[in-house]
C-alpha cells in the first residue's frame, strides 16, 4: 500500500531523453486502441454529411476516399504534383497518389500500396476508350521486401458511362469501376487497393 | 537449484496469442513435447519457416511448456520447461502434489522431402542435455496420404524405445554429464528402440483428429505409481481457434485425459505489413529556373535550418547539424523512432528536398548516435523527385554508403551543454527457480543525462522497486568462484531504491572504419570502474572486429557509492558477422568477472522487421562443479520489435531472455552503450535490407 504513490508513474512515461517521445506515443497508441469511437452509426455516412464543409474549407483539388470494409472515410487536399502524379493528404496524416485518376500508392493506410505502373490506363480512360494492358502493384512484405505484381487488365465500357477494368495473374484479381462525368472527367471510382484493405471509393470532389 | 536473474526492458508474455501467420498449414499439429508431431509421438512434418509456437501442455503430474523455433526450412530448435510430480522426478517417495520443473532442448532436421511416393523423413533429439528426463532419439517418416489424411511410422530410442523394444544398440545409461547442461552424447541412439507411430485425419479446416501407437512406456511413472498406462495408445483433437491458436485435447495411456494450448508467431508476417504510421510530405519538387540560382549561397537565407529542424521533427528525427553549399549539403541527425534505418533515411531526405534551396543537388546523410557519425548515405535529389513513385530497388542503385569520420561534422549552435530526463516503469523478470518458476519486478525508473559537449554524456539512473519477488531468489554461492553475479538478489533487496548507474562516456571516430568508446563510472548495478571499446567495422563490410578493456571493483550491495573488495580486469576480443541469409554471429573471447577465461557464442536469425531469434552459450576455464549446476552458461533471446507488435513505427522492442542460469561463471560486465549495436541497422548490408522501406 505504501507503494500507491509508484502508480501513476507506472503507467506513464515522462521526460525529454531519447526514446522518451516515443514510449510516451506508444503508450498513447495503446490507449487510442482501446477507446471506443466517438461516432454514431456509419462515418462514411457521417462523412458524406461533411462533403459541404470539407469543399468551404479548400480551395484545392479534393478528394474523398471511402474504405467500406473497414467504415473509413477522409477527405484528401491536393500536396503535390510530381510529374503526372498527383499526391493528395488527409488531415490524419494519410496520403494517396494518382497518376490522372488512377491510385498509384498509399501512405498510412497500413498494407499501403507502395507504388504501381498504371500502364495506358489514364490515356484509355482520357479518351473513353477500351483496351488491354499490363499494370503492375507494389507491396512490402513482412520483412519490408518489395514484392510487385504485374497482372494483365482489360479496360471496357459499362453501364451509365462507367468504365469497368479487370486485372488478373495468378496471385491477385481484381474489377475496378471508373464512372465518368459528361465531360469525360472520372468523378467516382472504386479501385481495388490490396489484400489487406480490398476495394477504395474514390470521390473526386473538386 | 537453478536460479536465473535477468534484465529486460518489458517482459513479452508470448503465451498470450497474437496475430500471426495464416502460413500455418491446417494439418500441422504440435505435440505435447512443443514440437511439430501427433500426441506425444514427433512426425516428420516441419512448421513453416521462423515460426515460433508457445505450448502448454499437461496432465495429472505432467506439465510441459515449450517454445519450439522453425530456426530454417529443415530445422528447428526446442526449449522446454516442465515440470513432473515429485515421485516420478526423484524416483523415491516424494509429495504427489508438488511439481519439479526441469529444462531440456530438443533438436530436429528434416533430411529428406516428400515426394508423390516417398515420405518426409526427419532426425530429432529430445531433452538432448542434462538430466535427460525427456531425453529421447528418432527417425521418423511422414507421408500425406489424402488431401486429410496423414500417416507417421518411426524408430525411437531412450524414451522412445522404452516400450515393446525390438532391439538395441549397446548400453544407455542415465548419467548426467558434469553437472548438466551437457550434452549427453554418449547416449544418443543408445540401448533399445522400438517403433511408434500414428495417423492424423483432418475432419474440417479447423478440427483433427489423431490417434498414435506410442513406444514410451513411461516407466519413472508407472514405477512412481503415478501412472496407469493400460495401453500404448493416445488419442487427440486439435481444433484451430484461428491462424494463432490451437486447442488440443488428449485421451493418454488409456487412463488419462490431457490438454494443450499452442500459441504460434511468425516473424515473417507483420501484424499490418509496411506499417501504418503517417504518410511522409511528398517532395514538392523545384522550378527549374530556381535550380541554377546560387544567390542564396552568397547572401544566405535565414531560417533553412529552422525549416528544416521542424521537418525532421514532424518525422520524430532531430537535427543534430547542416552545412550547406550552393550544391551540397550534409545532414547530420538522430533517429530515435525508425527501426528500419531507410525510412529514416528516407524521411530525413524528402525533408531535405522541401526545404533546401532549389540549387543543392547532393544529399550527405549522417545518423549520429552519442555524437558517432555511423554511417553517410549520399543521394541525388533529382533522383529523390524522379524515383519518389518508382520501386524502392530504382532508388536503392542510386544511393551510396560511405564511411562518415572524416565528413564534415557541423553541430547545431547552441546544442551543448544539454540537459534530459526521463522517468518510466521497467520490469525485471528472473526465470527457473523451481520454488518459483517465473520471477518478476515491476518499478521506476528515472534518468538523467548531461551532454557537455556533442560526443560526451554524464548518464545516470536511478531505480525504485514498486512490487515483485526477484529479492527473494535463494543465492547459491557454491563453487570455488567468486560471487560476482550471485549476489545480485542482495542488492534488490539492500539497494532499493538504488543508484542503477551514473557514468561519464566519450565516443570518438579515431580514423576510417574505426570507432570508439570509453566509459568511467558506475557502470552497472554490480560494478564500477572504466571501460574502454575499439570497433572496426567498415559500413559495407559484413565483418567487424572489436577490443573491449574493462577494470571494475563490485559496488556495495546498498547501490550507492560503495565499493567492496572484489576488483577485476576484464575485456574480450569480438568478432561480429552478418551472414547474407539473415543469420548473425558473434564471438566474444577474453576474460570474464570471476577471472575465469573461455569465450562466448551467440547465433541469431534476424530479420529486418527488427525480430531475432537466437541463443548463445559461454565456455571458459571454470569447471563444471566451479559453475554449478547447468555446467555452462548459456540461453535464448527473443526480441521482439514493438513496431512489429503495434503496426506503427516504434524504436524500442520487448526482450525475452531465458537464460536458465545466472552463475558466476561466463558472466560479462553490463557496458552501456556498446558500439555495434549502435552502429548496425546504419551500415550497408541492413539498409540494403530493409531498403523497401526507403519510401514508407
Amino acid at each position: 500500500m505504501r507503494m500507491f504513490w509508484l502508480a501513476p508513474v507506472l503507467l506513464a512515461c515522462c521526460g525529454n531523453v531519447d526514446g522518451m517521445k516515443e514510449r510516451r506515443a506508444t503508450l498513447d497508441f495503446v490507449r487510442e486502441a482501446f477507446t471506443p469511437s466517438k461516432v454514431e452509426g456509419s462515418l462514411i455516412e457521417a462523412e458524406r454529411a461533411n462533403i459541404p464543409v470539407a469543399l468551404a474549407n479548400t480551395t484545392r483539388p479534393l478528394v474523398m476516399v471511402e474504405q467500406p470494409g473497414l467504415d473509413l472515410a477522409d477527405f484528401f487536399v491536393l500536396a503535390a504534383r510530381s510529374g503526372d502524379i498527383a499526391t493528395y493528404g488527409s488531415s490524419s496524416q494519410a496520403s494517396i497518389s494518382f497518376d490522372g485518376p488512377v491510385m498509384v500508392a498509399t501512405r498510412g493506410f497500413g498494407a499501403d500500396l507502395m507504388s504501381g505502373d498504371a500502364g495506358s490506363l489514364p490515356d484509355l480512360l482520357a479518351a473513353r476508350q477500351s483496351g488491354q494492358y499490363k499494370r503492375v502493384v507494389r507491396y512490402l512484405d513482412g520483412e519490408n521486401q518489395t514484392i510487385s505484381y504485374p497482372v494483365q487488365c482489360n479496360l471496357e465500357a459499362g453501364d451509365k458511362g462507367t468504365f469497368v477494368e479487370y486485372c488478373g495473374s495468378p496471385y491477385q484479381e481484381f474489377r475496378n469501376v471508373f464512372e465518368l462525368s459528361k465531360q469525360g472527367k472520372v468523378v467516382t471510382s472504386i479501385q481495388w487497393h490490396g489484400p489487406d484493405n480490398s476495394y477504395l471509393t474514390i470521390r473526386r470532389l473538386r | 537449484m537453478t536460479i536465473s536473474i535477468v534484465r529486460t526492458a518489458i517482459f513479452p508474455c508470448l503465451l498470450v496469442a497474437q496475430q500471426v501467420s495464416a502460413q500455418t498449414d491446417p494439418q500441422l499439429s504440435y505435440s505435447m513435447y512443443g514440437t511439430i508431431g501427433l500426441i506425444d509421438m514427433p512426425t516428420a512434418q516441419s512448421a513453416p519457416d521462423a515460426e515460433l509456437a508457445t505450448t502448454l501442455s499437461g496432465y495429472k503430474g505432467d506439465f510441459r511448456t515449450a517454445l519450439t523455433f522453425q530456426i530454417s526450412d529443415r530445422f528447428f530448435g526446442t526449449f522446454r520447461y516442465a515440470g513432473f510430480d515429485e515421485n516420478v522426478y526423484t524416483a523415491t517417495p516424494g509429495d504427489s502434489s508438488k511439481l519439479i520443473f526441469d529444462r531440456s532442448f530438443d533438436i530436429g532436421f528434416r533430411f529428406l522431402d516428400e515426394t508423390s511416393v516417398r515420405p518426409a523423413m526427419s532426425i530429432g533429439l529430445r531433452d538432448l542435455a542434462g538430466t535427460g528426463l525427456l531425453s529421447s532419439e528418432y527417425i521418423v517418416a511422414t507421408k500425406q496420404l489424402t488431401r486429410n489424411m496423414d500417416v507417421t511410422a518411426g524408430i525411437g530410442w531412450g524414451r522412445l524405445g522404452s516400450y515393446n523394444s525390438i532391439g538395441s544398440t549397446g548400453t544407455r545409461t542415465n548419467e548426467t554429464v558434469d553437472e548438466g547442461g551437457v550434452p549427453s552424447v554418449d547416449q544418443w541412439f543408445r540401448g533399445d528402440y522400438a517403433f511408434f507411430g500414428g495417423f492424423g485425419v483432418n475432419l474440417s479446416p479447423n478440427l483433427r483428429f489423431e490417434a498414435e501407437y506410442s513406444s514410451d512406456n513411461y516407466s519413472d511413472a508407472q514405477s512412481a505409481g503415478e501412472l496407469d498406462r493400460k495401453t500404448p495408445w493416445n488419442f487427440g483433437l486439435d481444433y484451430r481457434l484461428g491462424p494463432s491458436t490451437q486447442m488440443s485435447l488428449y485421451a493418454l495411456h488409456g487412463s488419462e485425459v490431457g490438454a494443450q494450448l499452442t500459441f504460434l508467431i511468425n516473424p515473417k508476417v507483420a501484424t499490418v505489413t509496411g506499417g501504418r504510421e503517417e504518410a511522409p510530405i511528398p517532395i514538392f519538387g523545384r522550378a527549374p529556373e530556381a535550380v541554377t540560382n546560387t544567390d542564396w549561397a552568397i547572401y544566405p537565407q535565414p531560417g533553412v535550418e529552422t525549416a528544416l529542424s521542424q521537418a525532421l521533427a514532424r518525422d520524430g528525427l532531430t537535427l543534430r547539424g547542416l552545412e550547406l553549399s550552393a550544391q551540397r549539403a550534409t545532414l547530420r541527425f538522430s533517429n530515435p523512432r525508425f527501426n528500419a534505418s531507410p525510412q529514416a533515411f528516407g524521411r530525413a531526405a524528402r525533408s531535405m528536398a522541401n526545404t533546401l534551396p532549389a540549387s543543392v543537388e547532393v544529399f550527405d546523410l549522417i545518423p549520429v548516435q552519442n555524437g558517432l557519425a555511423l554511417s553517410k548515405i549520399t543521394v541525388r535529389r533529382s533522383d529523390l523527385e524522379a524515383f519518389e513513385f518508382r520501386e524502392a530497388e530504382a532508388m536503392q542503385k542510386r544511393v551510396a554508403v560511405t564511411d562518415a569520420a572524416s565528413a564534415p561534422r557541423p553541430i547545431v549552435d547552441g546544442a551543448y551543454p544539454s540537459f534530459g530526463w526521463g522517468i518510466e516503469p521497467y520490469v525485471e523478470t528472473g526465470f527457473f527457480d523451481p520454488d518459483r518458476p517465473i520471477r518478476i519486478d515491476v518499478g521506476v525508473r528515472a534518468r538523467a543525462i548531461v551532454r557537455p559537449t556533442y560526443n560526451t554524456k554524464i548518464s545516470g539512473a536511478v531505480v525504485k522497486r514498486a512490487f515483485g519477488n526477484l529479492a527473494k531468489t535463494p543465492i547459491d554461492n557454491s563453487g570455488d568462484l567468486y560471487p560476482v553475479r550471485t549476489n545480485y538478489p542482495r542488492y534488490l533487496t539492500d539497494g532499493d531504491p538504488g543508484m542503477e548507474n551514473l557514468y561519464f562516456a566519450s565516443f570518438g571516430r579515431p580514423t576510417t572504419n574505426v570507432f570508439s568508446r570509453v566509459s568511467l563510472g558506475y557502470l552497472e548495478s554490480m560494478y564500477a570502474g572504466v571501460s574502454g571499446e575499439v570497433l572496426w567495422k567498415p559500413v559495407d563490410s559484413r565483418l567487424g572486429l572489436g577490443v573491449e578493456l574493462n577494470y571494475v571493483q563490485q559496488r556495495d550491495f546498498d547501490r550507492q557509492f560503495g565499493l567492496q573488495d572484489y576488483d577485476v580486469a576484464t575485456g574480450h576480443v569480438s568478432a561480429y558477422y552478418e551472414f547474407d541469409n539473415g543469420y548473425y554471429g558473434q564471438i566474444d573471447a577474453g576474460r570474464y568477472l570471476a577471472g575465469d577465461v573461455g569465450a562466448t557464442f551467440t547465433v541469431d536469425r534476424t530479420f529486418s522487421n527488427g525480430w531475432r531469434v537466437g541463443a548463445f552459450a559461454t565456455f571458459t576455464d571454470a569447471s563444471a562443479e566451479d559453475f554449478g549446476e547447468g555446467s555452462f552458461d548459456k540461453g535464448i533471446r527473443v526480441v521482439i520489435p514493438t513496431s512489429w507488435i503495434l503496426g506503427t513505427a516504434r524504436q524500442s522492442e520487448l526482450t525475452l531472455d531465458l537464460q536458465p542460469i545466472q552463475r558466476n561463471g561466463g558472466a560479462r560486465l553490463i557496458v552501456p552503450d556498446r558500439l555495434y549495436p549502435a552502429l548496425q541497422s546504419y551500415h550497408k548490408a541492413e539498409i540494403d535490407r530493409g531498403f523497401g522501406r526507403f519510401w514508407r
